[in-house]
């Protein structure tokens, strides 16, 4: 091995270590399971149009229903990475979020303006299925493995869905879906798999930091 | 032939260029987070943890969160020489490429 191989392995071994010491959770479990309950709330919600109301949930409510949960979650996961990053002495917005952030971003910035344009809730559904996929694989060079499986699923469900909703989802003898279906597809989604996610990051103990797990030995320095 | 001396010995070993590359990616890491990411036995990494300390590198503090631990972050010493074993690095790269 020359020096100059000698000398860019032991920079690259850096570089690794230094991008492992800096991975970033963006979403957290507990953010998860709130967003994840709250897609089934707003199942509940299109149920009860539909069954109790005796008139399913028109595209108008069905986008407020789902940006209310959007606002809700979003809301929950700042005050989870607020008590995160207290809990680690850090600031909230440390140079992980401030990245996490730009990375998200450029999917969070189509899929709003998508949902001023589009009005079918079926579209809307898929797009945010698909965009919210992209985004967090947006974040995959600092995002923990866990995450990175939420995305990539995320946005080949995105994908899928997008080929085949006209056969599997589409009633008979109409033009769209109802918001009920379209709200059963986010509830399966934002809800089943941010259920399953967080699952995995508590079963894993992912979330725990070292110090929580083990005692420290005596004496040090 | 590039001179081996310029890099400093003492980060130069494996493990404690793994410590001084975690230590100077983000302050502030407590024991057991530094034990669980490098994977090493508690007295390989208390033995140089110890030797960091002694040459002025490594600064540590204790605290009790939920239970006692230590935490520990580069000093701008530590920084300093982390930086310039990276120049010397860097220059052995140059060297050989111009």
């Amino acid at each position: 091995m020359t020096e100059s191989e000698y000398a860019q392995n032991q920079l690259r071994a850096i570089r690794s270590l230094m991008e492992r010491a800096t991975v970033y959770r963006s979403i957290s479990a507990p953010t998860a399971l709130v967003g994840g309950l709250l897609s089934f709330g707003g199942f509940g919600m299109a149920y009860f149009a539909k069954h109790n109301r005796n008139y399913p949930l028109t595209p108008g409510e069905f986008l407020v229903v789902w940006l209310v949960i959007l606002a809700l979650t979003s809301l929950a996961n700042l005050i989870f990475l607020w008590r995160g990053a207290v809990h680690r002495r850090e600031p909230l917005f440390s140079s992980g979020m401030k990245c996490a952030l730009l990375s998200l971003a450029p999917a969070f910035i189509i899929a709003a303006v998508l949902t001023c344009m589009i009005h079918r809730p079926i579209q809307l559904g898929i797009l945010w299925i698909t965009l919210y996929g992209l985004a967090l694989l947006a974040t995959q060079h600092f995002a923990p493995r866990s995450l990175i499986v939420l995305g990539v699923t995320f946005f080949f469900t995105g994908c899928i869905l997008m080929a085949t909703w006209k056969h599997f989802f589409m009633p008979p003898g109409q033009l769209d879906p109802s918001a009920l279906v379209v709200s059963g597809i986010l509830a399966a989604t934002f809800g089943g798999f941010h259920l399953a996610y967080a699952a995995a990051v508590w079963a894993l103990g992912e979330d725990r930091p070292a110090h929580n797990r083990d005692r420290e030995p005596q004496p040090h320095v | 032939m590039f001179d081996f001396d310029r890099l400093d010995k003492l980060i130069h070993e494996k493990g404690r260029l793994a410590i001084m590359t975690l230590l100077a990616a983000r302050s502030g890491w407590p024991f057991q987070d530094l034990k669980a990411e490098l994977k090493m036995s508690d007295g390989n990494l208390i033995s140089h943890l110890r030797a960091l300390h002694q040459a002025g590198y490594v600064a540590y503090r204790k605290e009790i969160l939920t239970r006692p631990q230590t935490r520990y972050e580069l000093t701008e010493k530590g920084r300093k020489a982390f930086q310039n074993y990276l120049h010397v690095l860097e220059e052995m790269v140059r060297s050989t490429k111009t």
